[in-house]
């Protein structure tokens, strides 16, 4: 074979293997359904839109990041939406009560958030517990607490801080003069956020352990990996990442209520599982869980701006995991 | 240097009021493959797990080249580079060759990502040792069982073993696997490393060993070299006794035939054009490697598979069988061959496991009646000698082969017409392996049929009036007892394999 051939062979395999790639699946149905939206309403493919798609999505976007790596490592949480209320909560609750600095409050929260994430990883792990429940349990407990912190009012009136700009705010710069790109800063922090989990799952050897425990615990227990510890870390990490997107919130809005989030946490994991990870472990991507989040904020959207009602909203995103779930496994079963 | 990579000296190990290995001193010469053959609960695993630093001892002491030591856990045997290949091989199906092989507290790279690139020169290369050929990211999901053994070999050369414990390496692997799977460990001798080869086949351990220790009801039994050993001594002495070849002398089948297969095709689990007969009173055996689809066929046979075209006939009428409980309403039951995933309620009772086929006719009304229940049991227990300690004792506890009398008694208490056995004596010991196949021609004499299907060529030819061979859904052969042998089984099953 001459070399212009084998290259041409490469670059075909190259094609082939983004074609084969499990993400492509789910690429192309968020450019499907995009272009249904587009050509349903008018002001659905615009710029405007597009970014304030980005920053509907960022939050949910967020905790899909730390789900998907929990998920690949074969466990679950459903404590992350009581979690993402949890932390702004937490956090303004000390500034206003202890006159805390809003930068050490949140840090301070930030470790709640780990601890709490520690104490899920715990029960499950260490009474074998399946994470399912624990968090059923978790979820209800921090919910119920954050309400007693609260006494079911929402927390507001923080005074002034630069934070809220930098987590809530907008990213300006000058493309030409006078001419001002604005990206509200969830969106970027998003984008962080999932550039982060795609070092840490696909490229990094913490990422490897990872996969060897959700395809088979027991493997890699006998590999010498500690799968105790990858599924702490990785229960630690959505928690977090919950906090965090909490965080986002109460800097955008600039308060909190307790009862936010409520249900959230299943859209996270439909999220997750539209993006392709696998729902016993073993497989997932960050690139599928920001297109699977994607998906989730480009159908509430358009759905919104098709002039939806809020029931019909609810019924077919409910119609949309399924059917992307469904999807998901057919196509596990032919690989 | 010391001679022995391993020595035990008077181990016992008690689990309970059990005694698993019984003063038990063995060793395992450097640089040699040692054979270890023993019947199911001889205390083979229990001595592997001990090497292996999974349980540890009761009394006595455990050298290793030469050295007194207590392996504490499976990390210290690790670093002390004893490497056990097991059974059902732990591996990670969802990642490449190269990742499996380096999986571990420290995979080699910086203190953030993996080095790539090296995981793939060190995999081709430790491949080249092994002399065998793994695309290195290929998806180990996508490699045959085979390969992710010589993955798992791999691995442990990686970790720098020198005693390697395998663990029935052989028991799933085609004949050209087995053949790779000789050469690797003579490879492995060469370099150095110790072996210790653990299998139910005794031809194999002859074959690979230079040595082979037996144990029985765990105690040592002994040792012979490779030169003086034969198969009927090695299984005298997991035995205990000289060990009879059961050999059925007449025929029982009659002119009648009580099951007709006619032009089967199932293109999904790719049988294709399968025709055959089963006549009243008959053992009719299949052969074939694993994956020819000799499972397939009777999974599709008893309608939990559907087939695409095709008849079949039952005493001469055309049925239409579509689920298993149809079969079952015609008499024809299935034992599988996954005893574990697809025939045992692991965590019910020997009772339970026995009657849950029959519960129907051992209820009164919609009670289920413990009286028949007992005595069906009892029933069964006496035909068959179960060995139990009581009917109410969890299936899980007891051995192999009663395991499968059990399940057999749950097929026979629907008392059917025809029983399709899928390797029947898999995994039992060898004594009970006897008892089985006796059964069997009990069975046929008293009027069912029976189709077998067994990887064991000499246990098909003993006790099969006729063989059929398949190779990749195809029937490649038929051969009446008289005219069957070994070779011409072999030719037929890999037939369409080598075009």
């Amino acid at each position: 074979m001459s070399d212009v051939q084998s290259k041409n062979n490469l670059l075909k395999d190259k094609s082939l293997q983004i074609v084969k790639r499990r993400e492509f699946g789910v690429f192309l149905a968020l450019v499907l359904i995009s272009a249904f939206f587009s050509f349903m309403s008018g002001s659905f493919l615009t710029y405007r839109n597009f970014i304030n798609i980005l920053r509907q999505t960022a939050e949910l976007g967020i905790m899909t990041v730390g789900m998907t790596m929990l998920i690949t490592s074969q466990e679950f949480d459903l404590s992350v939406g009581s979690m993402y209320a949890l932390g702004p909560v937490v956090a303004g609750t000390m500034v206003l009560e202890l006159g805390l600095n809003i930068w050490i409050a949140a840090f301070l929260t930030i470790l709640i958030g780990a601890v709490l994430g520690m104490l899920n990883g715990t029960i499950t792990l260490k009474f074998g517990i399946p994470s399912f429940i624990t968090t059923l349990g978790t979820m209800m407990l921090f919910r119920g607490t954050i309400l007693m912190i609260s006494d079911g009012w929402p927390v507001s009136g923080l005074p002034d801080s630069n934070f809220y700009g930098i987590f809530g705010g907008r990213f300006s710069f000058e493309i030409f003069e006078g001419i001002f790109i604005n990206i509200p800063m969830q969106a970027v922090w998003f984008i962080i956020v999932v550039i982060l989990g795609y070092i840490i799952l696909q490229k990094s050897k913490f990422g490897y352990k990872i996969y060897a425990t959700g395809g088979n615990r027991e493997a890699a227990e006998l590999s010498g990996i500690n799968t105790v510890k990858v599924k702490m870390i990785c229960f630690i990490m959505t928690s977090v990442t919950a906090v965090f997107a909490g965080f986002t919130s109460l800097s955008y809005l600039g308060s909190v209520s307790p009862t936010q989030g409520q249900g959230m946490e299943l859209q996270v994991i439909a999220a997750s599982v539209i993006g392709g990870t696998a729902l016993f472990g073993g497989s997932g991507s960050i690139v599928g869980a920001f297109l699977g989040a994607a998906i989730m904020g480009v159908v509430r959207n358009g759905l919104s701006l098709m002039g939806t009602g809020a029931y019909v909203q609810q019924a077919l995103i409910g119609l949309i995991i399924v059917s992307a779930v469904i999807v998901n496994v057919q196509y596990s079963k032919n690989e | 240097m010391p001679e022995n990579i391993i020595e035990f000296k008077n181990i016992t190990k008690r689990f309970g009021g059990t005694t698993a290995l019984d003063q038990v001193s063995f060793t395992a010469k450097k640089g040699e493959v040692t054979g270890l053959i023993g019947e199911n609960g001889a205390g083979k695993s229990t001595l592997i797990k001990i090497c292996g630093g999974v349980i540890e001892p009761n009394e006595g002491q455990v050298f290793y080249e030469g050295e007194e030591i207590k392996i504490e856990s499976p990390r210290m045997a690790e670093k002390l580079g004893i490497s056990i290949v097991h059974q059902e091989l732990p591996i990670c199906e969802n990642m490449t060759v190269a990742q499996n092989i380096f999986l571990g507290p420290d995979i080699p790279g910086g203190k953030i990502f993996p080095d790539k690139k090296f995981m793939h020169k060190r995999t081709k290369e430790l491949f080249s040792r092994l002399n065998i050929e793994i695309p290195v990211n290929k998806l180990v999901s996508k490699c045959s069982l085979g390969q992710k053994q010589m993955i798992i070999i791999a691995k442990s050369l990686a970790r720098d073993a020198n005693f390697v414990l395998m663990d029935e390496p052989t028991t799933a692997l085609s004949p050209d696997e087995i053949d790779v799977l000789y050469d690797v460990l003579q490879r492995l001798t060469e370099e150095g490393i110790s072996v210790l080869f653990v299998s139910h086949r005794l031809n194999e351990v002859i074959k690979v060993s230079d040595r082979i220790c037996a144990l029985k009801d765990g105690k040592y039994v002994g040792d012979i070299s490779k030169d003086e050993a034969t198969e009927d001594k090695l299984a005298s002495m997991m035995v205990g006794r000289d060990v009879e070849t059961i050999n059925k002398k007449a025929s029982f089948a009659k002119e009648e035939k009580i099951l007709e297969v006619k032009n089967l095709n199932q293109e999904k689990i790719g049988l294709k054009d399968i025709s055959f007969d089963l006549k009243k009173g008959e053992v009719l055996g299949f052969a074939g490697l694993q994956g020819a689809g000799r499972s397939e066929l009777a999974r599709t046979l008893i309608g939990n598979f559907k087939l695409d075209s095709g008849e079949i006939y039952f005493k001469g009428e055309k049925v239409d069988i579509n689920s298993p409980k149809k079969a079952i309403e015609y008499g024809i039951g299935y034992l599988p061959e996954d005893r574990g995933n697809l025939g045992l309620f692991k965590k019910l009772d020997v009772k339970t496991n026995l009657c849950i086929a029959n519960i129907d006719n051992l209820s009164n009304y919609y009670m289920v009646n413990n009286k028949k229940i007992r005595e069906t049991t009892n029933k069964f227990k006496d035909q068959l000698d179960i060995k139990l300690r009581s009917i109410s004792q969890n299936i899980d506890s007891l051995s192999g082969g009663n395991q499968q009398k059990v399940l057999l008694a749950r097929w026979l208490s629907l008392q059917p017409e025809i029983l399709i056995l899928d390797e029947p004596t898999r995994g039992i010991d060898v004594g009970t392996k006897n008892e089985i196949r006796k059964l069997i021609i009990d069975l046929v004499e008293k009027g069912y049929s029976i189709i077998m299907i067994s990887s064991e060529m000499t246990e098909l030819l003993s006790i099969a009036d006729r063989i059929l061979v398949m190779s990749r859904g195809h029937i490649t052969g038929e051969f009446t007892r008289e005219e069957a042998t070994e070779e011409k089984i072999m030719k037929a099953a890999v037939q369409e394999t080598l075009l």
